[in-house]
């Protein structure tokens, strides 16, 4: 699935994708259960938090 | 539901101004974080030049009043080429943005908003002061307005990916 397709079927913009990617965007709650439904991973298998250094 | 090509009034843009703004690939080359920083920086050079011409006695001197206008005239393409350069999101209305560009649109106008309150102040005391001429002073002041959140936008957002090839 092209980046562009990946956008239309969750309701952004190709570029906000492009960020996603790279990790320089955080999504919405909304916008991530959206993304996982139309890749059909889950949640935690596309977006997690980065470990804290202690 | 956003109608065929609905005009913004707040915005002063059109919904297929906007969609085509947004996903147009024939400015991208204005779109790295460079082009866009040297866009900004050569704007509020002309910007400076056309404030210092205000302090010029330009009634005495048609070369400086006609140096002011070109300056002018300058600040208006430059300010087209710059919303250009970021794809106008400065200008969007929220029906035509997504989360993201909403977001960074917002956050834009919060340090536009910020950094307005100098070049007014300045306009203003140098009014008062009477050492400027209002003719020039007031287009660099209008201009600094309209493209400070483009300007703001133009510096801090980052370069454009391309969109990679399908597999």
């Amino acid at each position: 699935m092209s980046r562009r397709e990946l956008a239309d079927r969750v309701g952004v913009h190709y570029q906000t994708i492009g960020y996603l990617e790279r990790g320089e965007y955080n999504p919405s709650l909304v916008l991530a259960f959206r993304i996982s439904q139309v890749l059909g991973e889950p949640l935690d298998a596309l977006f997690y938090l980065p470990e804290e250094n202690k | 539901m956003a109608s065929k090509n609905k005009f913004y009034w707040i915005e002063g843009v059109t919904k297929n101004e906007v969609t085509s703004s947004l996903n147009d690939p024939r400015w991208n080359p204005l779109r790295t974080r460079r082009v866009r920083r040297a866009l900004v920086i050569t704007y509020v050079g002309v910007l400076l030049a056309v404030t210092t011409v205000s302090f010029v006695d330009t009634q005495s001197n048609v070369w400086v009043s006609a140096a002011g206008l070109a300056g002018a005239l300058l600040l208006m393409i430059g300010y087209l080429v710059v919303r250009t350069s970021v794809r106008n999101l400065a200008d969007a209305p929220d029906e035509l943005l997504d989360e993201r560009q909403i977001a960074v649109r917002n956050e834009v106008y919060l340090h536009a908003y910020r950094l307005s309150s100098i070049p007014v102040l300045l306009a203003i005391a140098f009014y008062l002061l009477d050492v400027a001429s209002p003719e020039f002073l007031w287009i660099s002041m209008a201009m600094t307005m309209a493209a400070l959140p483009s300007l703001v936008m133009g510096w801090n957002l980052p370069g454009e990916s391309p969109e990679p090839a399908p597999h």
